[in-house]
């Protein structure tokens, strides 16, 4: 029984050993889950308790290619650092490097600690020689095995753990820094109120560093900053906790930038919302250079249209010289000008023209809308004999001589324009928007006006137009003014070609008088016998007819002298008292022979005497000039003269009874080289009546004419005893 | 130019200027033709309608009451006077110029000279009497 006790005395010390063993290797074990302590102890502790060579853990990773020693205990510092074996062989049967362990017997206990699946692990006892153990030990360490693979698996997870940890904290780290260094202004703000934004966002919204706003103030400062339009409504409609859409678009600062604006929420990987994110990227760069570029745009296409436009009205003017410059028609070469400044340059175009002796001819009037042709056809008619009565546009126009521009004629304005009430009936008829009115100057003279309208395009006069319809009414002036001095000097032509005629006519027949009364002479001093034979009859009436004739050709040049000086405006006046019935009876007296060859008799009728402060002369000479016109056209029937005086005005009448005047050509025998009648029945210069009208407007008078064609013609002179009026009196009755 | 036979009869002279008329009527007369004078182109178709028979007729063109053309018109158009020789007188070649032209056995032009006149009048009358 002692026996049995004794041995199971020391089973039991065998066991509790074995526990307490098992036990300080257990806590040993325990601490491996702590990875920041080395394995070297629990090994060390590993092979003191079982008396092991060395204690090692192995591991094996699927890519590696060979084993490597994790921790070693029992071996010397430069074994650790060697190398195992070759590739793919196992632990359990492997050679080993290690001088220490190189020796015959070797006994080597082998547990895998696998604790990753991919990475093979093992612990390796090396004894010398069979080990001096209990058999339980083999099991004891073979658990604790399972507990070191536990704290290997804890090991490795805590160690990955931390790892990820770290990465973590790099990745966010990281990230701060990349929200730091963008360009855009972020913020987030998270369900739960908290908010985070970067540099870029304090600086855009003011914020001051190191400010930590809540969700709320930032909201009303981003609020406060930003002009959203209306399409991005709901942009800032969130709080925390709450779900919207995203929502994107342009914004402007109240700095003047624009910003991109980007609002959405953030969601975790699940799709669950995170919170809310705003992104601001800043475009002003992109957005003015896009503003300079459609400004560059729109600048060139004004350019553009304005050259356009100037070379438009380039070729308006040069097509409008053509035309002026390519006819004398003027009234004609008008009406196509006004038609070519439609459309382009108005809706109507009319020209108004003075006509000597007609007064203002509408001599064109375009309108663009064919419709309107009938009201154009009644405007154009309305022409009117007196300039200063046309309505108010036209006589202002010419008046002043200045061009308006109205840019808008509003139903006012077109009333002030327009006085008169046809036309006015008429204008608005026509339409009128817009109105500009040139006058035609040539010369100082103002010919004419031409007046461009706007009605039914609805569009307006500016400078540009102003300038070109001065432009166009400058050449039309000068080609109306042109067309006219061809004509004046077409007429003057002409005149002079028949004055030429006339005189020279009138000159040769004195000439011839007095050349056959010379040659007669001379004829008759050769003959032989000479003069003596001669009978004397002739003798004193050729030597009379020289001297006559010589007379008549003084005469004749007197006269062309006198339509010199009248022309000149210099017909002196020598003025004296002269009894006009006088002067009368003494031309009566004078022209006797000149009846008697007429076969005219006189009735003279002249109370004298009738005094007044005249010339002379120029009296003798009308008195003359009328006589002689009423022998010459009196048909051989007697010639009436009558003088009388009323109300200081002396009258003379002299009526004949001959071929008469037609009434067409009453105004007509007082003007240079006129007569009523073919130069080829009646002699003269046709001066006669032109120097009468002169020298009695010289005196202040007058003189008409009352006719009947077959029923001779009464002649009527006015003088006033006064005589003229001195120029101061003239000025003063100018005035 | 072919030589007419010249014929007896007086010379007329339509002229409306009295001083020429004188004056060519009195240097013909010298020479020693016998002149009938008219102022103007009816009074001489009357004398010619009622017999006077002239060599040949010296004729003004521009005249009051009957010119020149209007004579001339008037004589071609009677066979009885047609044949009868007229020299024209014209003032001024311009206005012939502008004028019908005058059918004319000649012309004599203002201011006339003396030596054609009378080699015209030569031409197709004989003077009455010799000169002095």
């Amino acid at each position: 029984m002692a026996h049995s006790d004794e041995a199971e005395l020391r089973l039991t010390e065998e066991r509790l050993a074995r526990v307490g063993v098992l036990q300080e290797l257990t806590v040993a074990a325990l601490d491996l889950f702590d990875p920041a302590l080395p394995m070297d102890e629990f090994l060390d502790r590993l092979a003191t308790r079982l008396g092991c060579l060395a204690a090692l853990c192995l591991e094996h990773g699927a890519q590696a290619p060979s084993w490597r020693l994790i921790s070693g205990a029992g071996l010397s510092r430069p074994s650790l650092a060697l190398s195992l074996g070759k590739p793919g062989e196992h632990p359990a049967t492997a050679a080993l490097p290690y001088p220490e362990l190189d020796r015959p017997g070797l006994v080597r206990w082998h547990f895998p600690v696998t604790s990753a699946p991919d990475v093979a692990t093992s612990l390796l006892l090396l004894f010398d020689g069979p080990p001096a153990l209990p058999a339980q030990y083999y099991g004891m360490v073979s658990r604790l095995s399972e507990i070191v693979r536990a704290a290997l698996v804890h090991r490795s997870l805590y160690e990955r753990s931390l790892d990820s940890e770290r990465r973590l904290l790099e990745q966010k780290t990281l990230l701060e820094c990349q929200m730091e260094a963008s360009t855009n202004a972020i913020l987030f703000a998270g369900d739960r109120g908290e908010v985070s934004f970067n540099r870029r966002f304090a600086e855009v919204f003011g914020l001051p560093h190191g400010a930590e706003p809540g969700f709320e103030e930032l909201a009303r400062l981003m609020s406060a900053a930003l002009e959203v339009p209306e399409a991005m409504a709901g942009w800032s409609d969130w709080a925390p906790g709450r779900e919207a859409p995203a929502c994107h678009g342009e914004v402007r600062h109240r700095d003047g930038r624009t910003f991109d604006l980007f609002c959405a929420p953030v969601r975790r990987q699940g799709g669950a919302a995170l919170g809310r994110g705003w992104y601001l990227h800043d475009v002003t760069p992109q957005k003015r250079a896009a503003e300079d570029r459609s400004r560059l745009l729109a600048q060139e296409q004004r350019a553009r249209a304005l050259a356009e436009e100037a070379q438009g009205r380039a070729f308006f003017l040069a097509e409008a010289s053509r035309l002026l410059a390519g006819s004398l028609d003027y009234a004609a070469t008008l009406e196509r000008v006004a038609n070519l400044a439609l459309p382009s340059f108005a809706d109507w175009c009319m020209v108004d023209l003075i006509e000597e002796g007609q007064g203002l001819r509408r001599v064109a009037l375009a309108h663009v809308e064919p419709d309107k042709h009938e009201v154009a056809e009644q405007l154009r008619r309305c022409s009117v004999s007196d300039p200063r009565a046309a309505p108010a546009w036209v006589a202002v126009a010419l008046h002043t001589g200045q061009a308006q521009l109205h840019p808008v004629v509003g139903a006012q304005t077109l009333r002030e324009l327009c006085d008169d009430e046809a036309h006015l009936a008429l204008l608005q008829q026509l339409g009128v928007g817009a109105m500009l009115v040139v006058p035609l100057t040539a010369r100082g003279r103002r010919l004419g006006v031409i007046t461009l309208g706007y009605g039914s395009s609805g569009r307006s006069y500016g400078e540009a137009d102003l300038t070109l319809a001065e432009d166009l009414a400058c050449r039309a002036a000068l080609a109306v003014d042109n067309a006219r001095l061809y004509g004046q000097m077409q007429e003057a032509v002409r005149n002079r070609d028949e004055f030429l005629s006339i005189a020279s006519h009138e000159l040769r027949t004195p000439v011839t008088s007095l050349r056959l009364a010379a040659q007669g002479l001379l004829r008759m001093a050769r003959a032989p016998g000479g003069f003596e034979k001669a009978p004397a009859s002739f003798l004193g009436a050729s030597l009379e007819t020289a001297v006559r004739q010589a007379n008549r050709m003084a005469a004749l040049i007197d006269k062309l002298l006198d339509l010199s000086r009248i022309r000149a405006g210099r017909l002196d006046l020598q003025l004296e008292q002269v009894d006009l019935a006088e002067v009368v009876r003494e031309i009566c007296a004078q022209t006797a022979e000149e009846r008697a060859h007429a076969g005219c008799e006189l009735e003279l009728t002249a109370e004298g005497p009738v005094v007044g402060r005249w010339d002379r002369g120029r009296l003798e000479q009308v008195v003359a000039n009328l006589l002689s016109n009423a022998c010459k056209y009196g048909a051989g029937r007697p010639v009436k003269v009558t003088l009388s005086c009323e109300a200081a005005v002396a009258r003379l009448e002299v009526a004949d009874q001959g071929i008469g005047i037609p009434a067409e050509s009453q105004e007509r025998i007082f003007e240079r080289f006129e007569r009523a009648v073919s130069a080829s029945h009646y002699a003269g210069l046709g001066l006669g009546l032109y120097i009468v009208r002169r020298v009695l407007d010289a005196l202040g008078g007058k003189v008409g004419v009352a006719s009947q064609p077959g029923a001779g013609a009464i002649f009527r002179i006015e003088l006033p005893l006064a005589g003229p009026e001195t120029s101061a009196q003239a000025q003063r009755g100018a005035a | 130019m072919q030589q007419r036979v010249r014929l007896p009869g007086p010379v007329m002279l339509v002229e409306d200027d009295p001083d020429i008329r004188a004056m060519i009527s009195q240097l013909l007369e010298l020479e020693g033709y016998r002149v009938v004078a008219f102022a103007n182109g009816v009074e001489a178709l009357r004398e010619l309608r009622a017999g006077l028979s002239p060599a040949v007729i010296l004729l003004d063109l521009m005249m009051p009451v009957m010119n020149g053309w209007q004579f001339r018109a008037e004589q071609t158009q009677d066979p009885r006077l047609a044949a009868i020789p007229v020299v024209v007188i014209s003032g001024d070649g311009r206005v012939s110029d502008k004028s019908p032209q005058v059918e004319a056995d000649g012309y004599l032009r203002k201011p006339i000279d003396l030596d054609v006149l009378l080699a015209a009048v030569a031409r197709f009358a004989l003077p009455e009497s010799a000169a002095s």
